[in-house]
């Protein structure tokens, strides 16, 4: 069923079908929400916030965008007042730590998958919250610019080198990870 | 896109691919349905049931002068005698006045549960 079915429900009373639209984006949601505030306690009470948000605003959602466009804004938005507001000193990668580049046929066909896994986020959590989210929603959801652009508010070209420069540092992290042999 | 580019977009989809996390809570539906009850519908019936307590008071305050008005009277009232009109009109308003009562009753009492 489409969401603006399960929408309706809601905004005729059915709570049931809030569970529903909640199952379905909660783990799309939190993957951004952690790519920005890197502490999964933290990102629990900001995905919790966004969808109290969501169904206290849902009368306002009119269908131009996707409804997941919609939730992931309000998501991403409530991630970065919390971050703003605690101004926590998260460790973040800086890129004059690193000079080499990993050779990406290396990394995917030698790292054993699990590991794989674990590494990659541990690598997102080093990226600044911009980059990580940038990689998340242009390749986890295979979002297009035009609708990260409605995500995260941010423009064509802020999102194009962001892009260019997260790739390029999540390579050089990896790249560490891969030399130490951490894995 | 050029053969590097594309090399590096197949590389991201792949591990990207990888990233995605699970919410680590497996009440999360629940405590977020709980939390939408306490914080938002509550509040709400709250705000609604003090507007029905307004109107309620505002409404009984109306029948009583009406009675009164009723009762000073003389003339007949649609076709009906002025003491029979405020009976049927007293009678009408005490009904209404305790239905609303117990309505009112039974929806706090929900309330005070629902908290």
């Amino acid at each position: 069923m489409d969401d603006s079915v399960y929408i309706k429900k809601i905004l005729n009373g059915d709570n049931d079908a809030f569970r529903f639209i909640i199952n379905k984006y909660k783990d799309m949601a939190y993957s951004f929400v952690m790519s920005i505030v890197k502490d999964e306690f933290i990102a629990q009470d900001v995905i919790q916030t966004t969808f109290i948000r969501a169904y206290t605003k849902l009368h306002t959602f009119k269908g131009n965008s996707k409804f997941s466009s919609w939730l992931y804004r309000i998501a991403v938005n409530e991630a970065f007042k919390v971050l703003n507001r605690r101004k926590k000193e998260f460790v973040f990668y800086e890129e004059s730590d690193l000079e080499t580049i990993i050779d990406i046929d290396d990394f995917t066909i030698k790292v054993n998958e699990e590991y794989q896994k674990h590494f990659i986020n541990e690598a997102l959590k080093k990226l600044k919250p911009k980059e990580s989210l940038i990689l998340r929603l242009f390749y986890l959801e295979e979002h297009n610019i035009k609708d990260i652009m409605e995500i995260t508010g941010w423009t064509n070209t802020s999102i194009k080198v962001l892009l260019h420069r997260a790739r390029l540092n999540m390579k050089k992290i990896l790249e560490v990870y891969y030399n130490n042999k951490t894995f | 896109m050029n053969e590097l580019n594309n090399k590096d977009h197949e590389f991201f989809k792949n591990i990207i691919s990888k990233s995605k996390l699970e919410v680590p809570f497996s009440d999360f539906e629940d405590v977020i349905m709980s939390k939408i009850n306490t914080q938002v519908l509550v509040p709400k019936t709250s705000r609604e049931l003090k507007f029905s307590l307004l109107f309620f008071v505002l409404g009984t305050i109306a029948g009583i002068l009406i009675s009164v008005a009723l009762a000073n009277i003389e003339d007949a009232f649609f076709g009906l005698s002025p003491k029979l009109a405020s009976v049927l009109f007293q009678v009408l308003f005490v009904t209404l006045v305790f239905t609303q009562t117990e309505t009112f009753i039974k929806l706090v009492k929900n309330l005070k549960l629902n908290k």
